[in-house]
């Protein structure tokens, strides 16, 4: 070897680092080979190397075939993307580079756009676990049942969660192998040779690491998914949502009850997360607070200076209730007021509960979310501001533009009614 | 020379050249040098594509200290060579008489 063909074969291997070593190594051997016999047939070195042509070229062409054969052999967001770039970079005439567009460029965003979702499963995963044990630390450690419930659904989805996104990886990885294969007929390439001297297979420079295998850890990852599913359905948690979701009357119902004397109650407030509200005009001449309570619910009936305070918080047994709570409860808390009485200030609020209310009171605000209500003002007795989504306020049966303020027979008795997501119906006899 | 055409050409050439004996990558090439106009960087890529698809296998051989790869033409190379060969004996036929035409009608108008 002169300096000049060493000079050379070392430009070819510089240029080839990041690559594979085996198919690299093979190259490599062709060409010292081939110096090592010119030499011997009398050449220089300096004309070797202008018969071999630029280093540049040799490099050029074994990295485009390598690059594709490794990615088919190890597929990968990577190294799709450095493939085919490789791939796209190599083909110099237009005519080429159209077909080899059409042939693959398809494929190859499908593949990545298979790469993504799997990735957006993933990180899915994460953040859905991240906010169920969350929930679960929330829990008061007197629901244990709840506790491993929740802990059971997030073992459960994310077990779920990866599983798919495994599937999206393989699925994306098949297509890039099909993807390769087409690209090695479009620009013409060799697969890799088997290599038959085990010492060329020296470890792969690019990846040191060792892959991770799915494969063998999935009995393990079905094992913990299983776990969940046991853990989740037998706190009962799914039964009990399923439920709230579906706006059915819970069992194991605690009735709350209270009287006041309705000459002390100036204000009433009344705040509940589904449970709907209901205030009536009744017979009796005292006021009288009833509420039905399912066991993940705490209701406070408090008297505070003339107000009547009614709350209905979760007891923290069942996570995330206030998302939950938009699905209309089919508990009722219900206030019976005397026959003519009037309040100063009455504030009626549910997440998802409906609201139905016949009283007397200076200024009334009644608000939900995802509820609806009917609100009594006899005899147009009420200035009302009303808020609604468009065509679903009703006064007396005929719809009402949202926004408008209905003028009352009384300026000192107002109401405002707010339903972010339901109807409002006015009764106005 | 369409790259097509010289393609299909150079893996018949090299078949035809190891058929006569077992030969070794300079030699080989020097070889294919004498025929047509061939550079170095295009004969390894058909030298492992001929091994990819078994119509030819490697040995080494120890010379002057050093391992040298023989390449060796095996029977499913015979019989490709065999098939190109008759292609190449029809395309000889259709060349033929487009080159008898085209003189023809060159002395018909010289």
């Amino acid at each position: 070897m002169t300096k000049k063909t060493v000079d050379y074969i070392q430009s070819i291997r510089a240029g080839l680092e990041s690559l594979p070593a085996g198919p690299v190594n093979q190259a490599l051997e062709y060409y010292e080979e081939y110096i090592a016999d010119a030499l011997e047939a009398g050449l220089s070195g300096d004309e070797i190397v202008a018969k071999l042509g630029s280093s540049e070229k040799i490099v050029a062409a074994i990295r485009a075939e390598v690059l594709i054969n490794d990615t088919e052999k190890k597929p990968g967001p990577v190294r799709l993307m450095r493939a085919s770039g490789n791939a796209f970079r190599q083909v110099a005439d237009s005519a080429a580079k159209a077909s080899l567009i059409m042939g693959a460029i398809i494929p190859i965003a499908v593949a990545i756009l298979f790469y993504i979702v799997s990735v957006a499963t993933f990180i899915g995963a994460i953040a859905l676990t991240a906010i169920l044990v969350y929930g679960m630390l929330q829990i008061p450690v007197i629901y244990m049942a709840e506790k491993f419930g929740t802990a059971g659904f997030a073992l459960f989805i994310s077990v779920l969660l990866v599983a798919t996104g495994i599937g999206w990886w393989y699925l994306a990885n098949s297509i890039t192998r099909v993807t390769m294969k087409a690209l090695r007929k479009l620009t013409q390439q060799t697969k890799e040779l088997p290599i038959k001297n085990p010492a060329l297979s020296t470890p792969n420079l690019v990846m040191p690491l060792r892959r991770f295998s799915f494969k063998k850890r999935l009995p393990v990852l079905l094992g913990i998914g299983l776990l969940g599913a046991v853990l989740l359905f037998s706190s009962g948690l799914p039964l009990r949502y399923f439920s709230i979701w579906n706006s059915m009357k819970p069992a194991n119902l605690t009735r709350l009850q209270k009287e006041f004397e309705p000459q002390t109650v100036r204000n009433i407030s009344v705040t509940t997360l589904n449970s709907r509200i209901v205030v009536q005009q009744g017979n009796t001449a005292g006021l009288a607070v009833s509420y039905e309570q399912p066991d993940w619910m705490s209701g406070a009936i408090e008297f505070k200076d003339d107000t009547l305070i009614f709350r209905e918080r979760s007891n923290g047994r069942l996570p995330f209730m206030d998302f939950i709570a938009i699905h209309e409860g089919m508990t009722t808390v219900t206030i019976e007021i005397p026959e003519g009485y009037v309040f100063n200030n009455v504030s009626l609020e549910s997440t998802g509960g409906h609201i139905t209310t016949a009283i007397f009171a200076k200024e009334v605000r009644v608000h939900t979310f995802n509820g609806n209500i009917r609100f009594n003002s006899t005899n147009r007795m009420y200035t009302i501001k009303v808020s609604a989504p468009a065509e679903k306020i009703y006064v007396g049966g005929v719809p009402l533009e949202p926004g408008s303020i209905i003028d009352g027979r009384l300026k000192n008795r107002q109401a405002i009614l707010e339903s972010d997501n339901g109807t409002i119906e006015i009764d106005v006899k | 020379m369409d790259p097509q055409i010289k393609k299909g050409i150079l893996d018949t050439i090299v078949l035809a050249i190891l058929r006569k004996a077992d030969t070794y990558g300079y030699e080989l090439s020097e070889q294919m040098a004498g025929l047509m106009d061939v550079s170095e960087t295009a004969l390894y890529p058909v030298l492992r594509r001929l091994e990819v698809q078994g119509f030819l296998e490697t040995y080494s051989v120890e010379h002057s200290g050093r391992l040298r790869k023989y390449y060796h033409i095996t029977a499913l190379g015979l019989q490709q060579l065999n098939e190109n060969a008759k292609e190449l004996l029809e395309l000889q036929r259709i060349i033929s008489w487009v080159i008898e035409g085209v003189k023809n009608h060159d002395e018909k108008n010289g």
